[in-house]
């Protein structure tokens, strides 16, 4: 009976050490960070929005000035096209604008007569219908523009950067391995869930954080000073400090207010401070396991990898 | 020996059992909704007048003439109490009938109660617009309607979660961006290239490197919004278009609980 029992006990252990001994169901990820690292983020250029091409030989000098010489020529023969085009392009913008704000005097105007619900919601319908037909033909109009300006700009571009559509294609597919590699990883770590919290408030401009003094004031006012340097007060005694602990609070609450006040660089740090962490205990961050993961597909060397890591580390807990 | 095997597969038996039956357990789905859109999905937001932020066809309406509006709520009383007679009287009639169309009969009853009671909720409120000489009833009541509207949304993700087993569903509004990130400042960006930086060991462990990849995360998220700004990135799956499905079969909140009106905020 005893080993019955005993049999049954360690049966039971492991059955339940397996469900607690998992790891937690969710994690958390930085996207944005694991995407703009992505190892063949390396080749896109902000200055043209597009991924220069990989054959370029970048490193000689000469072909690179060839290049650009014919590079500069088609540009020459190509700008006034383009110029037409932005300028025809900024007008049907206008025509746009134009159309709907129509579109808001008139219903303005349809409240203002006296008629009934039924006359009002059918006029304004009708305008409606009849606007929305002439914007769908201007946004039509604006696309096509769009579309001949990217293909002449292709065209300047073409022997340096992909096109505007394999410039598409490559971040499709950049995306498509990084949501691999975090099924991968989440796999690896049986996490059920990734949530990337990291959205939800805007971080504060790095200005903003650069202007901010190390020893901002608010903190070094002389009432704080004092406060510190007071002996504590003690319950249920007479002493000065315990006399003086009321007011002493209170001003301590009005200079920090009325500093508040005038520190508008503070107001607006507080207003966009980075989002709070999802988890306070329990989760798990996946962000540098992701992003090693994508760094070693690549094969970047280890002192490489540590370096980056410790890069995202710095501006994570910045 | 031969004793033996019988009494271990006793033992597995129960334990495979209880395994299964755990791992099931804790294996649930993890779905995700964006409460927003289901919120909008609902028929009385097709009502919803954003310049006032008043509700049409239900209790919170602006007023456009008084006179007119009593009269339409008078017409409108007859016609619905002639109704209510005629249903009861055929329920009575349907009582030892088929269950079915003694269901529809009272779905219809409940639905002429509901107008009924509109029109009396809705005649307070005039009163004591004409008390107060105003147009607009207090912002209150909008917030009944919402309350229902609250209900009803909590009644589709229940029926949701029940129908498609899902163990956890979460919110896509909480974690979502409620703002566009900053501009990303290009200079920063077009100075340096991360194969530069790659180049450069040292360099990432610099502000340059930092201030790079602020603006290199804001320059994508507003490049590919749909992508970035997606906080479920795995393991979880989208009912929104689901829950909006069933939202919009939902039925009109015209008036404000009984219950919820002595708790009005």
């Amino acid at each position: 009976m005893k080993s019955k029992i005993l049999l049954l006990t360690i049966l039971l252990v492991i059955s339940t050490s397996s469900l607690v001994g998992g790891e937690s169901p969710f994690a958390t990820i930085d996207y944005r960070t694991c995407l703009v690292l992505h190892p063949e983020m390396k080749d896109f250029d902000f200055v043209s929005h597009r991924f220069t091409r990989p054959q370029l030989k970048r490193n000689e000098i000469s072909v690179m000035e060839q290049v650009y010489g014919r590079m500069a020529a088609q540009q020459k023969v190509l700008a006034p096209k383009i110029d037409a085009l932005l300028a025809k392009q900024s007008k049907v913008q206008e025509t746009i604008s134009r159309t709907r704000l129509n579109w808001t005097v008139e219903s303005t105007k349809l409240a203002q007569l006296k008629i009934s619900q039924d006359e009002i919601a059918k006029r304004h319908a009708e305008t409606q219908v009849r606007d929305q037909k002439k914007l769908d033909k201007l946004q039509e109009e604006f696309a096509e523009i769009d579309k001949e300006i990217v293909n002449l700009q292709d065209s300047i571009w073409k022997e340096i950067f992909l096109s505007r559509a394999e410039t598409v294609e490559k971040l499709e597919k950049i995306v498509a391995e990084l949501d691999e590699t975090i099924k991968e990883t989440a796999g690896k770590l049986n996490v059920a869930s990734v949530i990337d919290d990291t959205l939800t408030a805007p971080e504060a401009p790095l200005e903003v954080h650069q202007n901010i003094p190390e020893n901002t004031p608010l903190w070094s006012n002389t009432a704080y000073q004092i406060i510190l340097k007071s002996p504590l007060p003690e319950p249920n005694t007479f002493t000065i400090a315990n006399h003086w602990a009321p007011s002493l609070m209170k001003t301590i609450e009005n200079l920090s207010f009325q500093h508040l006040a005038h520190r508008k660089d503070v107001g607006s740090l507080v207003a966009t401070v980075r989002p709070a962490k999802l988890f306070i205990a329990g989760g798990q961050d996946i962000t540098e396991q992701v992003c090693r993961a994508l760094f070693e597909k690549y094969k970047f060397n280890s002192y490489l990898i540590d370096s980056l890591i410790k890069g995202i580390k710095t501006f994570r807990e910045r | 020996m031969t004793k033996a095997k019988p009494k271990i597969r006793g033992y597995v038996l129960p334990f495979l059992f209880l395994f299964l039956a755990t791992g099931q357990l804790f294996a649930g789905e993890i779905g995700y909704v964006d409460s927003r859109a289901c919120m909008l999905s609902h028929p009385v937001f097709q009502k919803f007048d954003w310049e006032s932020r008043r509700f049409f066809s239900t209790i919170s309406a602006p007023v456009k003439d008084f006179a007119k509006e009593s009269i339409h709520l008078n017409k409108l009383e007859e016609t619905a109490t002639a109704a209510l007679k005629g249903i009861e009287k055929k329920i009575g009639k349907a009582f030892s009938d088929k269950d079915g169309q003694n269901a529809g009969l009272w779905k219809s009853r409940a639905q002429l109660v509901n107008e009924l009671e509109y029109i009396r909720q809705r005649r307070e409120v005039l009163i004591n617009l004409q008390d107060d000489e105003n147009m607009l009833p207090d912002q209150a009541l909008v917030w009944c309607t919402l309350e229902g509207v609250e209900k009803d949304l909590a009644n589709v993700y229940t029926q949701i979660k029940q129908q498609h087993k899902v163990d956890i569903l979460m919110d896509f509004a909480a974690l979502a961006p409620t703002q566009h990130p900053p501009e990303p400042q290009m200079h920063i960006l077009c100075d340096r290239r991360l194969e530069a930086f790659l180049d450069d060991e040292k360099s990432l462990n610099s502000e340059e490197f930092t201030a790079w990849l602020a603006n290199s995360r804001h320059y994508w998220q507003r490049k590919l919004p749909g992508v970035c700004n997606n906080p479920f990135k795995y393991g979880a799956k989208d009912y929104t278009d689901v829950a909006c499905a069933i939202i919009k079969s939902a039925s009109d909140i015209k008036t404000a609980d009984r219950g919820e009106e002595k708790i009005e905020k």
